[in-house]
Formats: structure tokens, sequence, C-alpha cells
């Protein structure tokens, strides 16, 4: 829907195609935050987030042309960033990898065990959302604190929707499992 | 009823796995009717929604601890499309700071995200309440700020001027606009003032004068409050 000072996203993206530098303005102040986030937990690197959210909007900028309204632009954006993430992973090492996960998970106050000793459950699922695997952790992230509906999880990741559905449910049931193993029964599953 | 293995039903499994999109309210039409019906029909299954909710509060409590862009990404961005595409553009094509801080509050449809670009915006206030100082008083056309001449919202509704306190925090400030409902629709003016649609009606002069009388106890968010004319 067109709004009345030209500034939904889909008009932004219009705008961005033919190269108008305050609409890439406007827009990357409307997602630097989210997709910034979205990509620390993809990469778990703050300085690595930042060049790959740099270089999403550069992306944006060169590409907005190419911009297809079969999604929307959030989506698309989103589907950007991701790819950028992805392939950075790809070209890591193992090792590198393995380094950052556990700067992450050091960083967490509390383990599950003692999270749960404390009685503290906010920390004790926090601590276990930190060790979900990161499919699970991305589709968490997204549905959870972006928002996204089956479909545009769908398009971001690049999966079908039933497998957008059944990673949910895993991650879900992962999360239980990890609260259990502390001692804390969800009654669930 | 078909059971899956695990002894529990096929449809139970199905709808669980459409929960989470449930609570947070981006399910089609179609599904969410699906489990509004399976919801009515076994009210046990409720107990699944305060444990998703839980599990969204703390998703969005990790997300929320994560920080933003630091200052100068955008500068830099900004640099590297000057470098692929050419010269600098012209002072007057600059978003002026009323589009800015419409475009980076609009959208955030989460108070987490709301918030977090609200604490990236308020360095462009900050910066613009410093210029706005220094800025001499020729009126309201021709003032301009570093990021380009402000444009004139049409004056409809009850609007106030205001000031904001240099020490008034981003969360502070957007929570107070959300107190009075009020829409910035211009500035910053010289002296750092901008102009805050309260109503969109005209109000009477003593319930304005109430909400400005309110404002000005605000002391640690608002340095300046006025009725504007």
């Amino acid at each position: 829907m067109a709004s009345a000072n030209g500034n939904s996203d889909v008009e932004l993206i219009a705008r961005v195609a033919s190269k108008d530098r305050v609409a890439i303005e406007v827009l990357y102040g409307r997602y630097q935050v989210r997709l910034f986030r979205f990509l620390v937990r993809l990469v778990r690197n703050e300085a690595v987030a930042e060049e790959l959210t740099n270089e999403t909007f550069l992306e944006i900028w060169r590409t907005a042309d190419r911009f297809e309204s079969r999604s929307s632009p959030s989506t698309w954006m989103f589907a950007i960033a991701r790819n950028k993430a992805v392939s950075l992973l790809r070209k890591r090492s193992e090792a590198e990898l393995d380094e950052d996960a556990a700067m992450l998970i050091e960083d967490q106050a509390d383990t599950p065990e003692v999270a749960a000793q404390k009685g503290d459950k906010a920390a004790l699922i926090r601590a276990c959302l930190a060790r979900l695997s990161a499919d699970h952790r991305e589709v968490v992230d997204l549905v959870y604190y972006h928002d996204k509906s089956i479909k545009e999880v769908s398009d971001i990741v690049g999966i079908p929707e039933n497998t957008v559905k059944t990673r949910m449910f895993h991650a879900r049931k992962k999360l239980s499992e990890l609260m259990a193993e502390a001692g804390v029964d969800r009654g669930w599953p | 009823m078909s059971e899956n293995g695990t002894g529990r039903s096929a449809e139970r499994d199905e709808i669980e796995m459409l929960l989470p999109w449930y609570v947070t309210g981006t399910l089609s039409d179609d599904d969410r009717v699906r489990v509004e019906r399976y919801l009515a029909d076994h009210p046990e299954t409720a107990q699944q929604l305060e444990l998703i909710r839980e599990e969204q509060d703390e998703a969005v409590a990790v997300n929320e601890a994560l920080g933003t862009m630091p200052a100068g990404a955008l500068d830099k961005l900004l640099t590297q499309i000057e470098e692929t595409d050419g010269p600098a553009i012209a002072r007057a094509q600059r978003p002026g700071l009323m589009e800015t801080l419409a475009g980076w509050l609009t959208v955030f449809d989460t108070p987490a995200l709301k918030a977090a670009a609200a604490a990236a915006a308020i360095v462009i206030v900050a910066q613009a309440v410093v210029i706005g100082s220094l800025v001499r008083d020729d009126g309201p056309a021709s003032y301009e700020t570093a990021s380009g001449p402000t444009e004139v919202a049409p004056a409809t509704g009850t609007r106030l001027l205001i000031a904001f306190a240099e020490g008034a925090t981003a969360a502070q400030i957007t929570g107070l606009l959300e107190d009075i409902e009020g829409t910035i629709v211009s500035g910053p003016k010289p002296g750092g003032l901008f102009e805050v649609r309260i109503s969109e009606t005209e109000l009477t002069d003593a319930a304005v004068e109430n909400v400005v009388a309110g404002l000005k106890r605000r002391t640690n968010i608002i340095r300046y409050v006025a009725i504007s004319n």
C-alpha cells in the first residue's frame, strides 16, 4: 500500500532502485538494528556482523531494481543478509566457528544447571536457547523476535514451509529436553 | 483419529506446530481458525501457549541484549555508495531530520526494536539540538540542519514546541511521546525545538495547558515546552 509520504518499504525499495540515496538512508534506519542482530546471532561475532550488515545494504543498493513483490521488502532484505552470512560461514574453518561459539556460550551469565539451581526460570530458558543448534536458533529468532510468518521464514531460510514448522517444533522440543536435563520439567512434550 | 509413533495424535502434533505463530499473531486466517477450533475442543492445549510466551519473552530478551550498529556505520555505507556510484549527492537531496527520524521509528513493530531504533535515532536528535542552538533565529523557513533542510508539515491539530533535555535518553523520549500520544511533525527549529502534535483535533485551551503543565514537570526529559501557534 502506498503511504502518504512515499515511505512504505515497497516505495523505498523503488526509490533505491532509482538510486535515491535518501531512500537508502531511511531504509537503513528502519532495518539496521534487526538485520544486525539477526546477523550477530548467525555469525556469533559483532565485528563480522557489522561488516555483513554493511554489505547487505550495499547489495540492497545495487540490486533494488531486481526486487519483485513476490515477498515483502523485509523478507527480501533478511534473505540477502542470510545469504551473506551463509557464504561467510562456509569459508570459515570449523575451528574458528567453534571458538566463536565457545565465546558466546561463555558470555551467558549462567549455565542451565546453575540457572536451574537458582530457580531462575527465565535465565534457564535463555541458557538453553543459547545451546540450540544454529538451525534451531535461527528459526526461533525469526519467529519469536522478528515476528516472521511460516511463509516468510520459508522465503528467508530457503526451506519448504513444512520444514519450517517441523524445525520450529523440534527446536522447542530440544529446548524442553535441555531444561529437563537441568532438572526442570516443563510438562511438554 | 490417527496416532503417531509416540501415541500422540497426528492432529495434535500439527496444531502444536502452528502454535508459535498463533501466539505471535502471524498465522494465516485458515490456520488461525483451525487452531482456535482445536483449542476450544482441547482446552488442556492452552497450557502450551503459556510455554510459548515464556520462550518468546526470553528469545526477545536475548536479542535485545545485543547491540546496534556503531556510530558512523551509515556514513561508511554512504561513502562506499559514493565510491561505486559517483560523486557525493547535493546537500539538498540529503534526508531531512524528520524523514530520517520518521523512517527510523515507524516500522519497528515490537517494543524491543522500537527502543533500539530510538537509541540510534537519539544521536540525530542530540545532533539536531546542538546544531539548532547554534543557528540564528531567522524564522521557520530559513533554518537547516546538517542533514539538510527540514520539511514543514501541515499545521493541523494541536501542536506543542518541545526541546528535549540534553541528558534525556532515547527510552525517556520515546516513552514521553507515547505518554502524550505525540508525533514529531517538524523540526528541529532554532534552539533545538521540535513541533509535536498531541492531537489530530484542536483541543481546548484548558486541556492543552494541562498537558503542558505536566510536561514542564518532566525536567529530566524536557528543557522547554510551549504551545505552538
